[in-house]
This record gives C-alpha cells, sequence and structure tokens, in this order.
C-alpha cells in the first residue's frame, strides 16, 4: 500500500499575516486526515483510480475556497468529514450529469485491478471477491450506494451518514442494512449465474 | 455470502490514493534571483504558477503568499527551498524552458500569453500583432490588459511586446526594467526607435523583396544599400514586397 507523505519537513505553513482568511494549516490537516475517506468514496462510487484522484483534488480545492469565507468560529465547529463527502458527493452528482451523454464503459475494471493491489495482505479477501463486491456495489441506487460504502467501507457513524444525505439517522441506518441485503441478494444472484 | 462477511468484506475495500491530493491543490513558493532582482515564484508538481519581484511586497514573502491566495482562492506554503531546476531557470528567465502551470487564468489570457511565447529572443512585436495571433485582430488593448497580468514575466516575455508606433509601451514592473531586458538581448532599440520617429514601422530589402519588422533576425541582415522603409505594411505590399515568413507582420 502506497504511503501518502504527509510532508512537513518540506513545507513551513504560513504565519498568521491575516489569521481571518489564513487557514492553510488547519487546511493541510483536513486533507491528511480525510483523504482516504475522500478518495475511497470516489473509487466505491465507481470512478476509476485515476479519476478518483483527480475527484479527490478537486473536491479539496472546493473546501478550501469555501474554508476562507468560513469565520474561525465556524471554522472551529465544522465536522470535517462529512462536510468534505458532502462536497464530494455533490462533486460526484455533478460529474455523472455531465457525462450522462456519453457514459464511461464499465469503470470497473481498472479499480477492481487497484483494489487487488491495495488490499492488506493479512485481512485479505480473494482479487476476485473484492471484484465481485464491486460489481454488486454497482447494483445499488444511489442513496443505497452512499450509505453502504459510507457505514461499512469508510466506518461512518449513521449521524455523519445522514447529514451527508440529509435524511434523518433511522433512515440512514434502514438505507445501509437495506443497501447490504441487496449486496447479498445480487451476490447469490452472481454465484447463480456462474 | 453471510451479511457480517459481507460487511467484514467491505471493510477492506477502502483504499489511500496513489499520489498526494495535496500535490495538485497546494502550493509551494520560494525566493530566487533573477536579472531585474531577487523575485518571489509560486510552483507546483506540474510547474511555475507566478513570479512577482520581492521589491513589490516589501521584501515580505508571507505579503506574495496572502497576495497569492487572495488572488487566486489556493493554499500557498514556503517551500524550504525552491527547486535547483528552478533557480537556475530564472537566473536566465528569457531562455527558460520551464514547464508552467497556466491553469489559473482564461482561454484568451493563455492564447495571448503562449502567442507571446512564439516572439523569439531579441526581437520585439506590436500589440497589435499579438491580437492577430490569437484571432482578434482589432483586440490589441484586450491582449495589453491580459499581458498587464502575465503571471509569468520574463518567462513569457511580454516584455517583447511594444506599441505599434514604436515607443516600449508599459511594462509590469516599469519600462526602464523593459528597455534593461530588451537591450540585455541585444534587440536594435536605437535604430527602432529613429525609425519609428520618421514614422516608419517596416523594413524592406530591395534583393529578396521581403517586408519585416524592424528587430526580425532576417530584416538585420540587410545590407543598408538594399535596406528600404515603411510606414505602413498595405504601401510595401503594393510595391510588391511580400510579407516575411518569420515575423509575419500585420
Amino acid at each position: 500500500m502506497h504511503e501518502t507523505e504527509p510532508s512537513p519537513v518540506m513545507i513551513r505553513v504560513i504565519g498568521n499575516s491575516s489569521p481571518e482568511k489564513n487557514c492553510d494549516g488547519e487546511f493541510i490537516e483536513m486533507v491528511r486526515g480525510n483523504q482516504k475517506a475522500v478518495f475511497t468514496f470516489f473509487l466505491r462510487l465507481g470512478a476509476s483510480g485515476s479519476h478518483a484522484e483527480d475527484l479527490t483534488s478537486e473536491t479539496f480545492l472546493r473546501a478550501y475556497r469555501a474554508l476562507v469565507k468560513y469565520s474561525p468560529e465556524k471554522r472551529a465547529v465544522l465536522e470535517a468529514r462529512p462536510w468534505l463527502i458532502t462536497i464530494a458527493l455533490n462533486l460526484w452528482r455533478n460529474h455523472l450529469r455531465d457525462s450522462s451523454r456519453q457514459p464511461m464503459g464499465s469503470p470497473l475494471e481498472e479499480h477492481s485491478l487497484q483494489a487487488t493491489t491495495q488490499l492488506p495482505e493479512a485481512a485479505a479477501i480473494s482479487a476476485s471477491q473484492a471484484q465481485e463486491l464491486s460489481l454488486a456495489l454497482s447494483g445499488l441506487c444511489e442513496s443505497q450506494r452512499v450509505a453502504v460504502v459510507l457505514r461499512h467501507i469508510n466506518g461512518m457513524p449513521y449521524a455523519e451518514i445522514a447529514t451527508v444525505l440529509k435524511c434523518p439517522e433511522g433512515t440512514a441506518k434502514s438505507l445501509v442494512s437495506r443497501g447490504v441485503q441487496k449486496l447479498q441478494r445480487l451476490l447469490l444472484a452472481a454465484e447463480e449465474a456462474k | 455470502m453471510e451479511l457480517d462477511a459481507i460487511k467484514a468484506a467491505l471493510g477492506n475495500l477502502a483504499a489511500e490514493p496513489t499520489h498526494d491530493p495535496l500535490e495538485g491543490v497546494l502550493t509551494f513558493c520560494g525566493e530566487v534571483a533573477t536579472p531585474l532582482g531577487s523575485a518571489y515564484v509560486a510552483f507546483n508538481s506540474v510547474g511555475v504558477i507566478f513570479l512577482r519581484l520581492a521589491s513589490l511586497y516589501d521584501n515580505d514573502l508571507e505579503l506574495f503568499c496572502s497576495t497569492y491566495r487572495n488572488q487566486w482562492w489556493r493554499p500557498i506554503a514556503i517551500a524550504d527551498r525552491v527547486p535547483q531546476k528552478i533557480a537556475s531557470a530564472l537566473a536566465n528567465p528569457a531562455r527558460s524552458k520551464l514547464p508552467l502551470d497556466l491553469s489559473n487564468l482564461s482561454d484568451f489570457e493563455r492564447a495571448v500569453l503562449s502567442a507571446a511565447m512564439q516572439i523569439p529572443y531579441g526581437e520585439i512585436r506590436p500589440y497589435n500583432w499579438l491580437a492577430q495571433q490569437v484571432g482578434h485582430r482589432g483586440a490589441a488593448r484586450a491582449t495589453g490588459s491580459a499581458l498587464a497580468k502575465n503571471p509569468l514575466p520574463m518567462i513569457i516575455p511580454c516584455h517583447r511586446v511594444v506599441t505599434a508606433a514604436g515607443s516600449l509601451g508599459n511594462y509590469i514592473f516599469g519600462v526602464p526594467a523593459k528597455e534593461l531586458l530588451l537591450r540585455s538581448e541585444d534587440v536594435n532599440l536605437a535604430e527602432i526607435s529613429d525609425l519609428a520617429q520618421q514614422g516608419l514601422r517596416f523594413v524592406g530589402s530591395t534583393t529578396t523583396r521581403v517586408v519585416c519588422y524592424p528587430s526580425c533576425r532576417q530584416a538585420r541582415r540587410i545590407k543598408a544599400v538594399h535596406k528600404v522603409t515603411f510606414s505602413a505594411l498595405g504601401i510595401a505590399l503594393t510595391a510588391g514586397f511580400r510579407p516575411c515568413q518569420s515575423c509575419r507582420p500585420v
């Protein structure tokens, strides 16, 4: 697995010449703490590996541009992860809308390959299993898919998922549980089709 | 598969990005030496983005950073050191082959600056020539505005663009700096200004019947006995001269 290097040696974050606008230090921390969650989110929603990386960078750039407009008080109480995932989801929806006229083949091939290289060896599930799961995930409707990815792949609490999906926590729970049940049916159907 | 097994398997699908996502977002900056003195340069993994003389910011790199941040809305951090490749290229920016990141600019600004890059070392062109190159004949003033915002002066040679009347025009770091840069490139400024005072803007050769801008390297090879001058391109064309393919006068 690739280690992304937080590079504190390389950079010095700028001092507070204008504290109300300068949030670069906070921002870098925010990126480091959430890059895996945001990247995984795009990847498991169906973006290819390199596309997911572009979308991840774009998400953080948008976050930065919003962040500089926030007051320090607002930034202090901001819950970074659900906020970032909300930006990511909007970006993903925009992307789907823009590319709806020219659908990209199956986005699954490239990143299923990635999945095999990035799996932690000990907890290993087989490559083919990961691919089957990815494929089954693409059979879910958007809200179920988002809910399942956030809950079981990113390990986010239901409260945060509810924030992202703008629904009550109970709804988030049921989206996750129905999503997983549907995954089970899809996996079973795939099994029988073989 | 059991539900619990599915949940556990899902947990293994999380992945780290292969490239640092900050790479595409964060800009670095530092101080470099240029022919016009000490300057601040902003760069990222793609290339150089923004260059300004340190004196414009009271020699305060943090002031440069906050200006950059407010202008482009991008995070910026001070690099421990500017990469050697960038530092040495900026010692002689007019000949630099540095990769540029112009993604912050509008299409028109990018087109104007790319056209300015085509002006050879040691030659100058009027603003209307630049407008013609980007396909907007009448937009000489607009090209001037785009050049005034040149994020990479010296590297993108906006100092090689002058007025059609023959004066040097404006420059982001002041006209004396523009003159200094052009002299260091050995542009025949004295001759050009002599001609301009007589209202002459083009020179031709009676042997080749080609008409050029006076700074064109083809024009500078014309011997005095064969040299003719024109106040307008139309006059030269009517007299049977053809425009030089190297400087493409308009």
